[in-house]
């Protein structure tokens, strides 16, 4: 008998329904309701007038207007010739450097990785990552992976970027 | 849960894809503005992520695999947006992301979509001063009353973790209001 109780090591004791899952929650409001100090209620940000009734119709129109560009989604098999267009394009921007040093020298080696991300984020490389892909076919064929992408990885990245190509 | 699935299949399909999404933005246009508005502040930078993110859930939607709720999905395409539009705009002004912050602010006493008091101004103040994380964090919960779990899907990150963040960005807040 003695022996079965020694082994039961049940104390007795019992906790309110989701005593843990809730103890951080408890403990930080009676932290926080121990403080004389009280954030407060509202942020004060405002919305012009109308504002949230003509939204649907702005974003609809702007999504319309975008399809008769004749603008597409891309497909995820062709993320590796996107990354390879990526590559290429920073290759181009350093040959861009290499080339010219004898015209501008001074003013090139001022030139620094941000306004060379500027110039390709405000539009100003007009080629195409198909044309990127004409001109460096062999330097492309040659960049490898080091490290795999798993579909993911893929995916997080096209929600991330817009990636967009002109219909054929 | 089903009735999810078969709006997502909506959405998906080219011949009930623009009705669905009408009913998309209409649903969440309020409660993505505000999460995004947080983050910018300016209400026009808040309009054009907004607008984008609608833009890039319309685009991306066929990727969609319903791995999370359709709902952290759009919030985590949202948060990317903004975060990305501030580091695009403080790399073009050749500053850092602490200036930007700091400028952001400054704006926000002369913008005319900002009717807060002195406490508001000064709140927005403190949670600038925050880390990138916590900053996400406190307005997620303070402000959008998100649940854990919930906020867990969109920032990747444990509810545990979620938590102490949020303990140490209300902290660091009323420590900051009450020195200042």
């Amino acid at each position: 008998m003695k022996k079965d109780f020694l082994h039961n090591k049940k104390d007795g004791f019992k906790l309110p329904e989701d005593y843990f899952g809730k103890f951080e929650d408890n403990l930080f409001n009676t932290v926080s309701e121990k403080s004389d100090f009280h954030l407060p209620d509202t942020s004060g940000f405002e919305v012009p007038h109308n504002y949230f009734e003509t939204l649907e119709d702005r974003i609809l129109t702007k999504i319309q207007s975008e399809k008769h560009q004749g603008q597409k989604v891309k497909s995820l098999k062709t993320v590796k010739y996107i990354l390879g267009g990526i590559a290429a394009a920073l290759i181009i921007s350093l040959s861009i450097i290499n080339i010219k040093p004898t015209t501008a020298e001074d003013e090139l080696n001022n030139l620094s990785s941000t306004d060379v991300e500027n110039y390709i984020d405000d539009g100003y490389l007009s080629l195409s990552s198909y044309d990127i892909g004409e001109l460096f076919s062999d330097e492309i064929s040659d960049i490898s992976m080091t490290t795999s992408l798993d579909d993911d990885a893929i995916i997080d990245y096209l929600v991330t970027y817009d990636i967009t190509q002109e219909e054929p | 849960m089903v009735q999810e699935e078969l709006f997502i299949q909506a959405l998906q399909k080219k011949e009930t894809q623009e009705q669905a999404f009408k009913q998309l933005v209409s649903q969440y246009k309020e409660r993505l503005y505000w999460h995004v508005r947080r983050i910018v502040l300016d209400h026009d930078d808040a309009d054009d992520v907004l607008q984008n993110t609608f833009i890039k859930i319309f685009r991306n939607i066929h990727t969609f695999k319903g791995d999370s709720a359709l709902y952290s999905w759009m919030y985590r395409i949202a948060t990317n947006e903004a975060l990305t539009f501030l580091n695009q705009k403080a790399r073009k002004s050749g500053i850092s992301n602490e200036e930007l912050q700091d400028n952001l602010i400054k704006n926000l006493e002369a913008d005319v979509y900002f009717e807060g008091e002195e406490i508001q101004l000064k709140l927005q103040k403190a949670i600038s001063k925050l880390p990138e994380k916590q900053r996400l964090v406190f307005n997620m919960k303070y402000f959008e009353e998100m649940k854990y779990e919930d906020m867990s899907q969109i920032l990747d990150t444990s509810v545990g973790a979620l938590k102490a963040s949020y303990h140490h960005a209300v902290k660091k807040l009323e420590d900051y209001l009450t020195e200042n």
